[in-house]
């Protein structure tokens, strides 16, 4: 009996090992680098650095500066107004792909295409279409009546921070919509029979049956694209690195020119401390809450 | 008598209307790649190239190491889905099937390794990667893509095998085989569908990444293709659009013929499961 145990604890070890191996080495291993890290003044052309340590003034530098609370808000503002536009178009698009019609397939299929486009190509064709003097973008505003004339979609700090979330809302709308129409998929049929039989209207349909049915789906797409925005970073280091001044510098961006390009990587351990802390406290929330991981 | 419903009509040349005006980047990618440098800049803009030509093209592959770079691209990719495979499955088995304490807590701790951004963890990797000596090489890449990777892999196949009942498997057990033969002769086959779009899905991920080809890799031994694009950024010339849009056409046509395939899976791949 005994020794079944231990097989049985033997082919766990097996089985599962490796991989555990790999996440403790390429995930908690760093975490507690920069855990370390983060009370040092280590500075990447100083490897002595290292060692020196710093206690908490590089949390202090952070809390108590201006630069870590600017990519904050600039992360909130594209975080949310690119969630906001995505759920409301994703929603439309998979209210109308639910229902039946000829070539729906191949609308489907036409709709998911921004999803392969490759980040980087994504920023560089929205860089393109935005050129400040005979854009594509600013082209068609004008002759849509929309704008009277050029459009300073590089220089301007709200006009940076919508190129940069179009450049998003584009690729990932389609992602939100599958979820979404996917969720309203799993709904029966019958319960909109049933409405229907009680004299519902379509509005009264969709707020008393649609909406509530589809709040899991809801959620699910909220916080898979909230996580993926939070690591936005390859349309930023092409669009604007992070400009006008710091407009667009998002948390990622934030992260990445403090440790890479100004060497600190005291203080880019300390803000990645910080930023993890808080995704996963968000994250315990959301997953137990929603029961994702069930 | 077919009545027209007009709210649903009008809802579908909306969506038209949406997947046309979404088909236009691709278009501009498309057509920048093959139409006369002094066309980019024209204004008033030329939907329609005028004349088509290969100088981008030609410029793209001549002048710069283009063919490492996607041949680097290639192999991290492939090389990353098929670790990620080997490592994830027996992992994922052992989740679904096996009861034993902290089940539960490990598969949480995978997932969440999926939620935090990969910058926060980006220079500890970096010394990581470089005190081991697979800085500028193919396997550094192929190690850490799979890493980000595997979370995905865990956790959607854990899902497809607990789909599959366990019954079937135990009748093969007793027919005399034994639990690694029921596993490859009745589980695997079933979960082949699902196990090849979630290896695309990771091929997909690991083709496009940029941060980690970015701080990793700095001579073309290991550049990948979003790297190589991102240089043209930069330079003497200005932005050669014409060059950058050739190697991004390159980059994205493979890949939306791969995403096109898996469509049925792609949301649950990339939701991890919560979606099926």
């Amino acid at each position: 009996m005994k020794n079944l145990k231990w097989r049985k604890l033997l082919v766990i070890l097996v089985l599962l090992g490796p991989a555990m191996t790999m996440f403790i080495g390429l995930t908690i291993y760093p975490f507690i680098k920069n855990l370390i890290w983060s009370t040092t003044f280590f500075v990447l052309y100083k490897p002595a650095s290292q060692y020196i340590s710093a206690g908490l003034e590089n949390y202090k530098d952070i809390l108590f500066g201006i630069e870590f609370w600017n990519s904050v808000e600039s992360s909130l503002v594209i975080v949310f107004g690119a969630l906001a536009i995505e759920c409301f178009i994703g929603l439309g698009i998979a209210l109308v792909l639910n229902e039946r019609f000829r070539g729906r397939g191949i609308l489907r299929t036409l709709f998911i295409i921004p999803m392969g486009v490759m980040p980087i190509v994504a920023g560089v064709v929205w860089k393109l279409m935005l050129f400040p003097g005979g854009s594509l973008i600013s082209d068609i505003l004008v002759k849509m009546r929309l704008a009277s004339g050029q459009l300073d979609f590089w220089g301007d700090v709200g006009l940076a921070r919508l190129s940069v979330m179009a450049a998003d809302i584009w690729g990932w709308t389609p992602f939100v919509g599958l979820i979404l129409l996917a969720g309203l998929q799993a709904i029966p049929s019958e319960l909109y029979d049933a409405a229907q039989v009680d004299g519902a209207s379509q509005l009264q349909r969709f707020t008393h049956v649609t909406a509530p049915l589809l709040k899991y789906a809801i959620i699910v797409a909220l916080m898979f694209r909230g996580m993926d925005l939070l690591r936005l970073f390859d349309t930023v280091y092409i669009m604007t690195q992070g400009g006008p001044g710091y407009a667009t510098e998002v948390i990622s961006f934030f992260i990445y020119r403090k440790g890479f390009s100004e060497f600190g990587v005291g203080y880019a351990a300390a803000t990645s401390v910080m930023v993890f802390v808080v995704i996963f406290v968000i994250a315990q929330i959301t997953v137990r809450k929603s029961g994702i991981a069930a | 008598m077919k009545r027209i419903n007009i709210p649903k009509t009008i809802g579908i040349c909306l969506v038209l209307l949406y997947v046309v005006a979404a088909l236009i980047p691709v278009y501009w990618v498309v057509t920048t790649a093959f139409k006369p440098r002094i066309e980019v800049y024209t204004f008033p803009v030329k939907y329609i190239p005028s004349s088509f030509t290969w100088e981008p093209a030609h410029n793209s592959l001549t002048q710069r190491p283009s063919m490492s770079f996607l041949r680097n691209s290639l192999f991290a990719a492939v090389g990353a889905t098929i670790l990620a495979l080997v490592l994830g499955v027996p992992a994922a088995y052992a989740l679904a099937r096996e009861k034993f304490p902290g089940r539960k807590d490990i598969a949480f701790f995978i997932l969440t390794t999926r939620m935090f951004p990969p910058v926060t963890i980006c220079i500890p990797i970096y010394f990581i990667i470089r005190n081991v000596g697979l800085l500028d090489t193919l396997a550094g890449l192929i190690i850490v893509y799979a890493m980000f990777n595997l979370a995905i892999i865990i956790w959607v196949m854990k899902g497809y095998i607990q789909q599959v009942p366990v019954d079937i498997e135990e009748s093969a057990r007793v027919d005399g085989c034994t639990k690694l033969g029921a596993f490859i002769r009745i589980t695997l086959p079933l979960l082949a569908p699902g196990m090849a779009a979630v290896a695309i899905i990771s091929l997909v991920l690991s083709w496009n990444e940029f941060l980690y080809a970015l701080i990793l890799t700095h001579s073309p031994a290991a550049k990948t293709l979003p790297v190589g694009i991102a240089e043209f950024i930069g330079g003497a010339y200005g932005i050669l659009w014409g060059e950058i849009c050739f190697l991004g056409t390159v980059a994205i046509i493979p890949m939306i013929v791969l995403i096109m395939v898996v469509q049925k899976y792609i949301v649950r791949g990339l939701t991890m499961g919560a979606i099926r």
